[in-house]
């Protein structure tokens, strides 16, 4: 075909790993540029986990406020609240902060995987999620004086991989909703805390009430938690346990390969219409 | 006497002009609006729904227990829409002169005779304007639900500590605005002054289950004073007396805290005006 150019696997895979660590590079870059931030983030977190934790502490009687799986609960809730944050507010909200930097149409007159967009903010949320897990167990330990274990780390590293990668496809779902719409601030707030109710990040979805198990079925993210939460904690799972492996790791390709095709999908719309910069 | 009545009618076109812009602008994007009057309902579903699942069901007797209320949900509304008001006054006047200075009009403001105080200081009426009615429309589903009518001295103690306790926070928004003219980039110090003054003022709980020593900080936060104050009059029905030694405190931090944010604002504004820090960013 004219002007198709024949590009054998290796180049292929060549290029992609360029683009990768390219975008790989640029996240670290930003996020080490900002070091107030990561000050910021460590002062203020255990300050952000008594706010959320306290509240719910108040439904106990206080002689049950030290028991050390709830705190277990709330540890883990606390890890994965951060990765639906991460979905939206970082994923999805990526290509909104390229629209506001001026940098969304330059990219996407590049040739380069629409991947990358994501892959910038995955690697600043890999450091950032990875710091947050050591941190806020540390923060157990000092605050409330329980210790955090862990029954199969080997599980526990491949659910949480698993699970940034579900929620890096969620956000490129939404990141196509989000180029679509432009401004969808209030949306991300109201759906981040009805991810957080509906998948049972920090308590098993079967004590929620039948109606609501139907959404928290619905959700990706409950089997993620679910997954994170027996290998941590050795709870019993909703699935038998190889079939929920299996379950989150699809999740984790169909939901990228999804995302990648919505985002490819409303950029052509978009292009065709001549509203990719418009916002 | 003429100069002094000209010089408060343009005082008050500089208060008339940024409502009017200001409001403008909320109002183009009312969804947000929305969101402030859902978000309390999501936050003290989340409380609520977590709550009942960890504690089945002795979670009421238990909440009961340790607060003293009888209604969680209004307990958590209340609570999480104070908690949302504060954490946007105190973080809105630090954003109207960032946005500003983004969009290049910061310095024409320092052009303009109009008094620069007064000029930042008018964001917090419709601010408050906004404020009052989340409030109003956040609260009013469960009182009716519950059908309780206050009585209209209530109301109006509301309104009244409503207004006392955004001064305390306006002066933190002024701080929080020399903090954005000094280092141009201040959300990450930002962050930590809102999550030191959400936990201490103990808007979603009662205070006496911090520990000791933070429960003796929190008594220099005017908004705790506000927490416990609202809830006194809107949750256990009481009445509000003008000897009540939580007013005093509330009025004098509070008084403390704005003279607090006036001269720190005042300070670094001179300073970036010497220094020609105001139009670098």
């Amino acid at each position: 075909m004219l002007g198709k150019q024949e590009i054998s696997l290796s180049t292929r895979i060549e290029k992609i790993s360029l683009e990768l660590y390219a975008a790989a590079y640029n996240g670290v870059k930003t996020y080490l540029r900002y070091p107030m931030w990561i000050i910021s983030d460590l002062v203020a977190s255990p300050l952000w986990l008594l706010l959320f934790i306290i509240p719910m502490l108040l439904f106990l009687p206080p002689e049950k406020w030290g028991n050390t799986t709830t705190y277990q609960y709330f540890y883990w809730g606390m890890v994965f609240f951060d990765i639906i944050s991460t979905s939206l507010w970082s994923f999805g909200n990526a290509i909104r902060r390229e629209q506001e930097m001026g940098t969304l149409e330059y990219l996407f007159l590049s040739n380069a995987n629409r991947i990358v967009l994501f892959a910038t903010r995955f690697t600043t949320r890999l450091l950032s999620t990875s710091l947050s897990i050591v941190y806020l167990a540390a923060l157990m330990w000092i605050m409330f004086g329980v210790q955090i274990t862990v029954h199969d780390q080997l599980l526990l590293l491949f659910s949480l991989i698993l699970s940034l990668f579900v929620a890096s496809g969620f956000g490129a779902l939404y990141g196509a909703a989000v180029l679509k719409l432009k401004q969808t601030g209030p949306l991300s707030n109201i759906l981040q805390f009805v991810l957080i109710g509906v998948s049972g990040i920090f308590f098993p979805v079967n004590r929620l009430p039948p109606q609501l198990q139907i959404l928290a079925y619905a959700s990706p993210f409950t089997y993620c938690i679910d997954l994170a939460r027996c290998a941590a904690i050795n709870t019993p799972t909703l699935l038998p346990l190889w079939q929920e492996v299996l379950l989150v790791l699809s999740l984790a390709i169909i939901m990228n390969l999804l995302g990648l095709k919505a985002l490819d999908f409303i950029e052509n719309n978009t292009k065709k219409t001549g509203k990719l910069g418009a916002y | 006497m003429r100069n002094m009545l000209k010089a408060l009618r343009n005082n008050l076109l500089v208060i008339y002009a940024v409502y009017i812009k200001e409001m403008k602008i909320w109002l183009r994007y009312p969804s947000w609006i929305f969101v402030f009057i859902t978000l309390p309902y999501t936050l003290t579903g989340l409380f609520y729904g977590v709550g009942y699942a960890i504690a089945g069901n002795r979670a009421f007797d238990n909440f009961v227990k340790n607060t003293g209320a009888r209604n969680p949900v209004l307990y958590y509304l209340l609570g999480s829409t104070v908690l949302l008001l504060s954490v946007i006054i105190i973080e809105d006047m630090g954003a109207s002169i960032r946005s500003e200075q983004l969009r290049g009009t910061f310095e024409l403001h320092y052009l303009s005779p109009a008094n620069k105080l007064l000029l930042w200081s008018s964001y917090v009426l419709p601010h408050g304007t906004v404020s009052f009615i989340v409030i109003a429309a956040t609260l009013a589903p469960p009182l009716i639900w519950e059908t309780r009518t206050l009585d209209i001295v209530s109301v109006l103690w509301t309104i009244v500590l409503l207004f006392i306790g955004m001064l305390p926070l306006y002066g933190i928004g002024l701080i929080t605005a020399s903090l954005t003219i000094r280092f141009k980039e201040p959300w990450a110090i930002i962050n930590i002054i809102k999550a030191f003054i959400s936990v201490c003022s103990g808007f979603l709980y009662p205070l006496t289950v911090l520990p000791h020593w933070l429960q003796l900080v929190s008594k220099t936060i005017p908004t705790s004073y506000l927490a416990v104050l609202l809830r006194d009059i809107l949750i256990f029905d009481r009445k509000l007396l003008l000897e009540d030694i939580r007013l005093t405190a509330l009025v004098i931090t509070s008084l403390l805290y704005l003279a607090l944010g006036f001269g720190i604002y005042l300070r670094w504004e001179n300073y970036a005006r010497k220094t020609g820090d105001l139009s670098k960013y």
